[in-house]
């Protein structure tokens, strides 16, 4: 038998709206914890829990409820029927203690969001490239309005001309970095390390405009680091990377210089592969890192974003990412090895068409199903593990993705964005903004009411596009 | 009708209510009633089923739901959507647009982009091409190619030609300083003879092996200048580099290989083309010469007599069958040998 809207909550039939908000509030918390311990509960019980607590407090609703399950109000009811006058205000007093959840929405469709992406795409081009800025902006636009909190939408700002400068000026550095590495490659790594001191700037004038620009409620987002701070929160990672990439140059010198260039020692092995391991073993420090740069210097009005995240538990998601290349990477060699001898010991010619082609998919089947695995693992675990523990003031929010979830969604819309030569790109866009939106809630205590701010400058674009040069809005 | 007021202070949401007069938007807040000037409100775009926004000049604005009832109020206070949302609104225009997008890339691809590329690219200092080349053919010479085992004499009669038939063409004049002719070996590539974009061609051993005469080398020489002459190394640099991006811009979400391998392809028919260029201008100095094109066709037919013995391994084996080889054509950078052997007869009947 299924349970009832109180035997989900842990509740004696009929139970009184301060009892419901309580068990609510003590599910909640057991359910956050849960997924901060990296066990969540199934969705679907979160789902249940939800609409539970949906009808149960709100007094119609509930009654109403009352009355389908028990034929009669039930008799709890009655002292707040009879009585209204205190009790009302005992009541009103617990709720406000009491934490509300408001679950995100997105209300996009698949088709409204193509007709948009067609009509940016063909003016575009027509324009040879300049609507791209208007592009952006009506893009973004689409998403923030139709990503919904409590019924009210979030809103984007960000000005056409001021993205079309910053893309150009991104443009600009990229053409004369990639000119000095075609004409004199022996100037690029100082050129490189000319304009580097320039990177940290865009990364904070990025996470700035991106926020400046977003709305909630009337109230925007902000950002609040320094060129200062950037620099000194991710030095650390540049020296070491710099450092591992002379301990390679050095080792590669080295073993030319000894004649050895066929035979490297062990020792020199290490040294050459230096710059690659020391990248992999920091990566998911610095991903910790840029995540909590990016959301501690982040404000709504004038409440701060907190997030507790540590780079630990980033170290074991990203294992456990890695451990699924190598689990798909073994059948992928030996499927490949077996028909390498096939071909070597004279089975088919291998200029044969038919055989090339069903060499080559059998491998690309297994890439599409490691890439939607691989991103759906560590998508859907960074999420939640980022969003669970971020707080804004006293609210919090609860991420609910999980892996098999996420996963769906992305081998959906990768095979039918296949299939379509890219013609579902859009679908697939506001199917995955619709699954985040509906696995993440925010618990605020107190409602949403609350939160003032005052209006903040505007900001320049140029960071944030040229952190996205290549962000055109296709790809198949 | 009803909405939500925002104050743009704080995050507090008022219950409000909208109505019109013409030209004046009515507010009515728990604060009491205002009327604002409706062309001070910047009314957000239509975004799907989203709540639209009513902005006013203070930051403070209504959120309301799209609805019959907005539209209606929006209707009578004068409000017109921007075209590009009208465009947005209706499937049709998507269409077109698809269409639209589908056949600037195809016009781009077949005309557009060959059409710019040779309108730019005797504007591209040789020099520089030079610079590029060079970076290249050296690390390539001192890994991949080995000196040649060809004997001065032949080397030095060789290259006198050469020279002969650059002197004769007067358009080669600005860039002669530019050409060079090396002999190379190596035994991984075939009989074969290449150009780079910066005037650099190398002949390999293999191929004056293969050939009879020196008049069937010239015939390959003049082949390749013809590649220099017409710009084909400049032309195809900038056509593979935008096609390179597109294909990555489409593509690179994917895999890198894959938009490689497509770039690839789309690639090949720019310089099949070229190969076809090239063959008329070769066949033109051969004629100038006072020799005849055919021996470019002989030169030709021994390469792919060649390029037949080294894939089946025997040379009367007709390579298994025809079809099989025809399937992989469009991958190839040069057009079949047989297309190419019967435009050059075609073009000997003519004269």
């Amino acid at each position: 038998m299924q349970k009832n809207h109180y035997q989900l909550l842990g509740l004696r039939d009929g139970a009184m709206q301060v009892e419901v908000d309580a068990a609510h509030d003590r599910a909640l918390r057991r359910f956050v914890a849960h997924h901060k311990e990296g066990r969540p509960f199934p969705k679907e019980d979160f789902d249940a829990m939800q609409e539970a607590y949906a009808v149960l407090r709100d007094p119609d609703r509930k009654a109403a409820y009352d009355h389908a399950l028990f034929g009669t109000p039930s008799p709890d009811a009655f002292p707040d029927a009879s009585a209204p006058t205190a009790p009302r205000d005992a009541l009103s007093e617990t709720r406000s203690k009491t934490p509300d959840t408001y679950a995100f929405e997105f209300m996009g469709s698949g088709g409204e969001y193509f007709r948009i992406w067609i009509l940016n795409l063909v003016l575009s081009i027509l324009t040879l490239g300049i609507y791209s800025a208007w592009a952006k902006v009506r893009r973004e636009q689409y998403f923030h309005r139709n990503t919904l909190l409590d019924g009210s939408g979030f809103d984007y700002y960000g000005r056409p001309t001021a993205i079309l400068k910053g893309r150009l000026i991104a443009y600009g550095i990229f053409f004369a970095l990639s000119a000095v590495d075609t004409f004199s490659p022996l100037y690029y790594p100082p050129a490189l390390l000319v304009v580097s001191p320039i990177f940290p700037w865009l990364l904070v004038r990025s996470f700035a405009f991106r926020a400046r620009n977003t709305s909630y409620r009337g109230l925007r987002l902000n950002f609040h680091s320094t060129y200062r701070e950037c620099l000194m929160t991710f030095l650390p990672y540049l020296v070491l990377f710099v450092g591992a990439v002379f301990l390679a140059y050095h080792g590669t010198n080295e073993m030319i210089s000894a004649g050895q260039a066929s035979d490297p020692s062990g020792p020199q092995v290490l040294m050459m592969a230096s710059p690659f391991l020391t990248f992999a073993l920091m990566f998911p420090a610095l991903y910790c890192d840029l995540k909590r740069f990016q959301l501690n210097n982040l404000s709504f009005g004038d409440s701060r974003f907190k997030t507790g995240i540590r780079a630990r538990a980033f170290y074991g998601i990203f294992f456990r990412t890695t451990l699924i290349l190598v689990v798909f990477c073994i059948p992928l060699a030996l499927w490949i090895a077996g028909n390498y001898m096939y071909v070597r010991e004279g089975g088919v010619s291998p200029s044969e068409a038919g055989h090339i082609l069903f060499f080559l998919s059998t491998p690309t089947l297994m890439l599409l199903v490691f890439h939607a695995s691989f991103l759906a693992y560590y998508q859907s675990r960074t999420a939640n593990f980022m969003w669970n523990n971020t707080t804004l003031d006293r609210h919090y929010f609860v991420s609910t993705q999980t892996f098999g979830g996420l996963l769906t969604v992305i081998a959906v819309n990768t095979f039918f964005t296949l299939l379509t030569l890219g013609l579902y790109w859009p679908w697939a866009k506001v199917k995955l903004a619709a699954y985040r939106a509906r696995n993440t809630v925010l618990v605020a205590e107190g409602g949403l009411d609350n939160f003032v701010g005052k209006v903040s400058e505007e900001t320049r674009a140029t960071g944030e596009e040229i952190l996205d040069v290549f962000d055109f809005d296709i790809a198949l | 009708m009803d909405a939500f007021y925002f104050d743009g202070r704080s995050s507090r949401r008022h219950v409000a209510h909208v109505d019109a007069e013409p030209g004046i938007l009515l507010l009515h807040t728990s604060a009491g009633k205002r009327r604002v000037i409706f062309s001070e409100v910047l009314v957000s775009e239509p975004q799907g089923k989203a709540p639209r926004t009513l902005r006013f000049p203070d930051g403070d604005y209504c959120e309301v739901p799209q609805s019959a009832e907005l539209l209606e109020l929006l209707k009578k206070l004068g409000h017109r959507d921007s075209t590009a949302v009208r465009l947005q609104s209706r499937w049709r225009w998507a269409l077109f647009s698809l269409v639209g997008v589908c056949l600037a890339v195809c016009a781009a691809y077949l005309w557009g982009l060959p059409w710019v590329a040779k309108v730019a690219a005797p504007h591209v200092p040789i020099v520089v091409m030079e610079k590029i080349s060079a970076r290249f053919f050296d690390d390539f010479d001192k890994n991949m190619l080995k000196s040649s085992g060809l004997d001065a004499a032949r080397q030095k009669a060789l290259a006198d030609r050469f020279r002969e038939i650059i002197a004769a063409d007067p358009e080669l004049t600005p860039d002669r300083s530019y050409l060079r002719l090396y002999f190379r070996n190596a035994g991984f590539m075939g009989p074969n003879a290449f150009t780079l974009p910066g005037g650099q061609i190398v002949m390999l051993d293999k191929l004056v092996e293969l050939s009879e005469s020196d008049d069937e080398l010239l015939a390959v020489l003049a082949h390749e200048l013809g590649h220099f002459h017409k710009r084909h190394g400049v032309r195809m640099l900038i056509q593979s580099s935008v096609v390179g991006f597109a294909a990555a811009i489409y593509l690179g979400d994917v895999s890198t290989l894959v938009a490689g391998l497509s770039a690839a392809v789309l690639n090949s028919k720019y310089s099949r083309e070229m190969e076809l260029e090239a063959d008329d201008y070769a066949a033109a100095v051969l004629r100038r010469e006072g020799l005849s094109p055919l021996l470019l066709v002989s030169a030709l037919e021994k390469l792919e007599k060649a390029h037949r013995k080294s894939v089946c391994g025997s040379e009367e084996k007709q390579c298994e069958s025809e079809n099989k080889k025809r399937s992989f054509d469009w991958f190839s950078s040069h057009p079949e040998t047989g297309e190419r052997i019967r435009r050059l007869r075609n073009q000997k009947t003519e004269d």
